[in-house]
């Protein structure tokens, strides 16, 4: 896996002094520094430059928002009931498919360094929000970027992992495409970590999710979490239609099971390739050898493109029946797919309320 | 801008460099309604021009009208002369706000952006900045790179594009294409002459099967399908429904076989013209909606009594199974 891109840092000033920029300008000493009351922005729209730009100006800045927000899920899709906490906005990881590049306004990866103003306020909403198992939040880092890429510069995992470890209700979802996970191995979780994977074939990974780490990295990876002791998820998403998609997803799905146990895994979701129309001229711009934008993408009610239903639903039961039949107690469920989607691929929705927990599974 | 020592006079024809198009900026060059106008009240407005260091004159603005007072024999035309002495920004933002009023289709916005970039080496800020808004175009890099990008057309493009007054988004995917794609695409188009929906949908649709394929456009538009609806008799619209929907077969050819397939099960349900069955856009979604036309209640009831018929049959259930 090639490292980051990054190749200049611009600090706010009110964030100089904190911990974890800090932390950031120890670990890449190299790099030169700008202090700047408000990093430079496109004096016009973000253009296709920008995106790529953003992968190496790291801007780092204090948050003054809300941190814990409800995911917000996808207009007449079925939604697991997750939150995030954006700790970051940007990746350096570079993915043909990712909708930040459409999302982004900013040509700056941006890292929060007010981590103290986040956990405070996370804890205030844990605190006031009722106990029990129907009850609990399952929070994630890596909606706006990947949970552990910069982890090796920032060390975020090791004041969140043990805050969580703390918190009777809610369980931390560290969602990764890297094997970044030796801060990760030492520290007291107490269960309330789940480490999670995207996976995909190598074929798709050598094409769409550039500075990446391989399969096999990340499952090696997941073998040290499952050994340290983590709660482990996997996320087949996004699921890519192509020429041997039979035969590679079967072989990730043997190779996953290979090195972990089922037992130690909180849930796995199928997610099929999708994405806004706005995205795919980009996504053509950017990566012009990619096939991603070249599949049987029609649109959907809620204004994404998504494979035809007939091969998505295709694609899934092939991947549900592969994974049930190695383990057949793990939750497995799909990402932002419609109830006539969910009873075709397992026999019925999860729930009426379009809201459902993995409990519900 | 330099406006002293300017001097109005009549200039022979003669003395003007005709083969210098520094500042040619109208497309396309010939006008018949202005040559026209000018048969009938003559030059009304003068040509702007600039003495070159050879002394011969050198068109800032006017080169169709020039053209249209040389369609009708004059040797005479009234011009207002700049000095050598003023620069090539400033003559060509002379150029560019004497026919600022008339407005500029497609192809003159690029050669404007070509222009000044490429020969008075203005920077594409100064072109965003100062240009696109005075074109009335919301300033930005991509824009100005699409605008940019026309010079790619061919000739018979371009003046295709111009001729159908094509959107900029269409002619600028058309300019990424190589001359033999421009080609072959042109001798596609021009009998069918789609609008702009259809146009845009069949362009994405070539260029992702033609990418999928590894191809080019060309291949695509020289396939046989298309000279099979070319040489048909069906009507210039029927055509371009043909055509339409081979690109849509050729892109999508999953959806298409389930969609014939659905028009098959459905005309095997024999359904009387009152009644239509409706599928969900792509099968998303898992509710099909019966419409009933009726104007009694004893047609109703024959209506009725076919849906209870045909909710029998084995080619509604297979439809049913499809969502």
């Amino acid at each position: 896996m090639e490292k980051y891109q990054i190749s200049e840092i611009y600090v706010e000033p009110s964030a100089m002094e904190r911990e974890l920029t800090r932390r950031v300008l120890s670990s890449l000493p190299e790099l030169p520094v700008y202090e700047t009351d408000e990093a430079r922005t496109s004096p016009y729209e973000i253009t296709t430059e920008d995106i790529a730009s953003s992968k190496k100006r790291l801007y780092i800045r204090d948050y003054k928002g809300e941190p814990l927000k409800p995911c917000p899920g996808t207009q007449g899709r079925l939604c697991c009931n997750y939150f995030i906490v954006n700790l970051a906005v940007g990746c350096p990881l570079d993915c043909s498919y990712c909708i930040l590049q459409h999302y982004i306004n900013s040509p700056y990866l941006t890292l929060y360094a007010n981590i103290d103003y986040f956990l405070e306020k996370i804890d205030a909403r844990l605190e006031a929000a009722p106990t029990g198992r129907s009850a609990a939040f399952r929070i994630g880092t890596g909606e706006l970027t990947d949970s552990l890429a910069l982890d090796p510069i920032t060390g975020l995992s090791q004041v969140l992992v043990p805050f969580f470890a703390e918190k009777e209700n809610a369980t931390l979802e560290l969602k990764t495409k890297t094997a970044e996970v030796t801060n990760l191995l030492g520290l007291e979780h107490r269960g309330k970590t789940v480490v999670a994977w995207s996976l995909n074939p190598q074929p798709i990974i050598d094409s769409d999710e550039a500075y990446s780490a391989s399969l096999r990295e990340r499952l090696e990876a997941a073998l040290l979490c499952q050994e340290a002791g983590y709660r482990l998820a996997f996320h087949f998403d996004p699921i890519v239609n192509y020429r041997n998609w039979e035969q590679d997803y079967l072989e990730v799905v043997e190779e996953l099971f290979a090195r972990v146990k089922p037992e130690n895994i909180s849930w796995i979701s199928m997610g099929g390739l999708r994405f806004s129309p706005d995205l795919k001229p980009i996504m053509r711009e950017r990566f012009p050898e990619s096939h991603l934008p070249l599949g049987e993408l029609i649109p959907c009610e809620d204004g994404k493109l998504r494979y035809f239903k007939p091969i998505r639903v295709a694609i899934y039961r092939s991947l549900l029946s592969w994974i049930r039949g190695r383990a057949p107690g793990v939750p497995v469920y799909l990402c932002m797919e419609s109830a006539d989607v969910w009873r075709h691929v397992f026999g019925r929705a999860p729930s009426c309320d379009p809201k459902f927990t993995i409990d519900d599974l | 801008m330099m406006t002293e020592q300017k001097e109005y006079r009549e200039i022979s024809v003669d003395e003007i460099a005709g083969d210098d198009e520094t500042f040619l900026i109208s497309y396309p060059r010939l006008d018949e309604g202005l040559c026209r106008s000018l048969s009938r009240v003559g030059l009304l407005n003068p040509l702007l021009v600039r003495k070159r260091r050879d002394d011969r004159l050198q068109i800032i603005s006017g080169f169709r009208r020039l053209t249209a007072c040389l369609e009708n024999g004059m040797e005479k035309v009234p011009a207002l002369i700049y000095p050598k002495g003023m620069d090539s920004l400033n003559a060509f933002g002379l150029a560019v706000h004497d026919n600022l009023s008339r407005g500029y289709n497609l192809v003159e916005k690029s050669n404007i952006f070509h222009k000044l970039i490429n020969l008075i080496h203005a920077s594409h800020d100064e072109a965003i900045r100062d240009y696109m808004p005075l074109l009335g175009l919301n300033p930005g890099p991509s824009l100005l790179h699409d605008y940019l990008s026309l010079q790619n057309l061919t000739e018979d493009m371009r003046y295709y594009v111009h001729e159908t007054d094509m959107p900029l988004s269409c002619a600028s995917r058309i300019a990424s294409f190589n001359d033999r794609e421009q080609d072959t695409l042109l001798e596609f188009l021009r009998p069918l002459r789609p609008g702009l929906n259809r146009l845009r949908e069949m362009l994405a649709n070539a260029e992702e099967t033609a990418a999928r394929e590894g191809n080019d456009i060309a291949d695509i538009f020289s396939r046989k399908e298309f000279k099979v609806i070319s040489d048909s008799d069906a009507s210039r619209p029927r055509k371009l429904e043909m055509a339409r929907a081979a690109l849509k077969k050729m892109r999508f050819p999953e959806v298409s076989a389930t969609e014939s397939n659905i028009n098959e099960l459905t005309k095997a349900l024999k359904l009387p013209p009152d009644i239509t069955l409706r599928l969900p856009p792509y099968l998303e979604g898992d509710t099909i909606r019966a419409e009933l036309s009726f104007k009694s209640t004893d047609a109703l009831r024959r209506l009725a009594e076919k849906l209870m018929e045909v909710s029998d049959l084995e080619e509604l259930k297979k439809i049913c199974g499809l969502l």
